[in-house]
C-alpha cells in the first residue's frame, strides 16, 4: 500500500529521516515508535504530502504522493491546524467539502461519543478537546490509510481507553492504520506491527507478536531497551 | 476550485467587513454633510472618503499577500494542502478570489463615487449640475463617448493585468522564501527582497519593450501601445503561478 525507499529528509544539515525504507500493507495496525525527534512525524508528513523528501522515493498504491494519495490517506497531525474562526461543525463541513470519503453522520456520532459540542469554537477548546476533535474528524473519513500522530497526546488517562476503542472500532481489514505514540504501553495491546525509528533511521520492524517471541520481551520493554539512555552509576 | 474559493472568501470575511464598516461610516458622514448642506465638512468628508476608498481597494492586495504568507508559515496550511487538490488549483483559487474581491470592491467604490459626485454637486448651490459637469468633462477630454468608454475599458484591463502580475510576484516571492529559507526567521525579509528584485527586473524589461506608435494622439493608439507591456505582464502572471505550483509540489515543506 505505502512504500518508501531510501527516504531522506534533511533540515539544513540534520537528517530528520535518514535512508528510511519501509513497506506498509493493507489490513494492519502499525505502531510507529520512537522518542521526540526520531523522525516519526516527518515520515508521516511526507506520506501525507505536506513535507517533501530531500531524496528517495515514496509511493502510495504505486503512485507518487499527490492528489490521488491525498484522497485516500487521512493524516492527523499533532498540532492544532484548523482555522481559528471554525467551530466543531465547521471542521466537519470543511472535510465534507473536500473529502468524498467523509461521513458527516459518523463525525456527529464521534463528537457525541467524545462529549464535544459542535458549536464550540476550536480556538476556545482545551488541548484535550482539540485532540478528540482531530481524532473524530480524521476517523470520520473512510480512507484506506489512516495515520494518527500522537493520538493520545493531551487525552487524560480515563479517556484514553475510550479513544483507543474508538480507533479500533474504525478499523476494517481494507484499511491500514499507522499510530505514533510515546505511550507505548497504551498501544501495545492494539497493534499488530511495530516500527522502531531512532534518529530518522529504521532500527527494528516486524510483526509485534514475532518481535515478542524472538526477543522474549514485550514491545514496551523493547522500546525501553532501544531508546533508554545509559544512566551513569554513582 | 469553488470550494477552495469559498474558504478563501471566508478567511477574508472579517477584514473585509471591518473595511466595509469604515467605508459605510465615512459614507454616512458624507451624506450627513450633503443633507445638512454643511459645506465646511463636505470637503473634509469627501477627501477622507476618497482616501479611505483607495486604501480599501489596496487592502484586497494586502490581504492576498498576508494570507498567503501566513498560510505557508502556519499549521493551518495543512488543512488546505492535505486536500486532494493540485497546488496549481490552490494558487489559482486564491488569485481568482482576489480578482473577484478586487472587482467587487472597485465596483462598489465606483458606484459610491458616482453617487457621491451626483449628491455633492446638488449640495453646492453655486455649482453646475452633475450632468453639466460630466458634459464639460467630456468636452475637455475631447473624445466621443464610445471612444471614452473603450479607452476606459482598455485601461481597466491593462490595470487588472498589471495588478495581478504584481499579486503573482508576491505569491512567488513568498513561495521562494519558504522554499529556500525554511525554518528561518528571515523569511519575511527574504520575501520582500525577492519581491523588490523581481519587480525591478519586471519594470526594467517593460521599459525596454518597443513602442508601436511614436505619437499616441488617440485612445486606441495609447491602448495598442500598452499592448506589449500588458502581454509581458500576462506572461509574468502565468509564469509566477506556474513557478509557485511547481515549488509547492516539489520543494516546499510545510510547517
Amino acid at each position: 500500500m505505502l512504500e518508501c525507499k531510501n527516504l531522506i529528509k534533511k533540515y539544513r544539515n540534520k537528517a530528520a529521516v535518514d535512508d528510511l525504507s519501509l513497506q506498509l500493507e493493507t489490513g494492519r495496525i502499525y505502531a510507529l515508535l520512537g522518542p521526540n525527534g526520531s523522525g516519526k512525524t516527518t515520515f508521516m508528513k511526507i506520506a501525507a504530502g505536506l513535507v517533501k523528501p530531500t531524496s528517495g522515493e515514496i509511493f502510495f498504491e504505486q503512485q507518487p504522493i499527490g492528489v490521488f494519495s491525498k484522497s485516500q490517506v487521512a493524516y492527523m497531525p499533532t498540532e492544532a491546524y484548523f482555522y481559528t474562526y471554525m467551530t466543531g461543525k465547521d471542521v466537519g463541513l470543511y472535510y465534507q467539502d473536500f473529502f468524498e470519503d467523509f461521513s458527516m453522520e459518523k463525525y456527529s456520532a464521534l463528537l457525541s461519543t467524545m462529549d464535544l459540542d459542535p458549536s464550540q469554537k476550536v480556538s476556545k477548546m482545551s488541548s484535550g478537546m482539540m485532540a478528540k476533535l482531530k481524532i473524530a474528524v480524521t476517523l470520520s473519513r473512510n480512507a484506506k490509510l489512516i495515520m494518527l500522530d500522537e493520538p493520545l497526546n493531551g487525552i487524560d488517562i480515563i479517556a484514553r481507553d475510550r479513544i483507543i476503542r474508538t480507533i479500533l472500532d474504525s478499523f476494517t481489514p481494507e484499511k491500514t492504520f499507522v499510530l505514533s505514540s510515546h505511550l507505548v504501553d497504551e498501544l501495545e495491546k492494539v497493534i499488530d506491527h511495530a516500527i522502531f525509528i531512532k534518529n530518522g533511521r529504521l532500527i527494528l520492524e516486524g510483526d509485534a507478536e514475532l518481535i515478542r517471541q524472538e526477543h522474549g520481551k514485550s514491545i514496551v520493554d523493547m522500546y525501553k531497551e532501544i531508546y533508554a539512555e545509559v544512566v551513569p552509576s554513582f | 476550485m469553488l470550494n477552495l474559493m469559498k474558504y478563501e472568501f471566508r478567511k477574508d470575511r472579517n477584514a473585509l467587513l471591518a473595511a466595509g464598516g469604515g467605508l459605510l461610516l465615512l459614507e454616512l458622514y458624507f451624506l450627513y454633510c450633503v443633507l445638512t448642506k454643511n459645506e465646511n465638512h463636505l470637503g473634509v468628508s469627501a477627501v477622507f472618503l476618497t482616501l479611505y476608498a483607495t486604501v480599501c481597494f489596496f487592502l484586497v492586495f494586502a490581504l492576498a499577500a498576508l494570507n498567503y504568507s501566513r498560510e505557508l508559515n502556519s499549521k493551518s496550511s495543512y488543512l488546505i494542502f492535505m486536500t486532494p487538490n493540485t497546488s496549481f488549483t490552490i494558487i489559482l483559487s486564491k488569485l481568482i478570489t482576489i480578482l473577484i474581491l478586487g472587482s467587487v470592491m472597485a465596483l462598489i467604490i465606483g458606484l459610491l463615487g458616482w453617487l457621491d459626485l451626483y449628491l455633492g454637486f446638488s449640495a453646492i448651490p453655486d455649482a453646475n449640475t452633475f450632468s453639466e459637469f460630466i458634459q464639460q468633462l467630456f468636452n475637455y477630454i475631447g473624445l466621443p463617448l464610445h471612444q471614452l468608454l473603450l479607452s476606459f475599458l482598455m485601461e481597466l484591463l491593462i490595470f487588472l493585468v498589471s495588478f495581478f502580475a504584481t499579486v503573482g510576484i508576491v505569491y512567488l516571492s513568498v513561495t521562494l522564501s519558504v522554499t529556500f529559507l525554511q525554518n528561518s526567521k528571515l523569511k519575511t525579509v527574504a520575501s520582500i527582497v525577492f519581491f523588490l528584485v523581481i519587480t525591478y527586473v519586471q519594470y526594467r524589461i517593460v521599459d525596454i519593450l518597443p513602442s508601436i506608435y511614436d505619437i499616441t494622439d488617440t485612445a486606441l493608439k495609447a491602448c495598442i501601445n500598452a499592448l506589449p507591456a500588458t502581454l509581458f505582464n500576462l506572461a509574468v502572471l502565468i509564469a509566477s503561478i506556474y513557478a509557485c505550483a511547481r515549488l509547492l509540489d516539489e520543494k516546499v515543506s510545510l510547517g
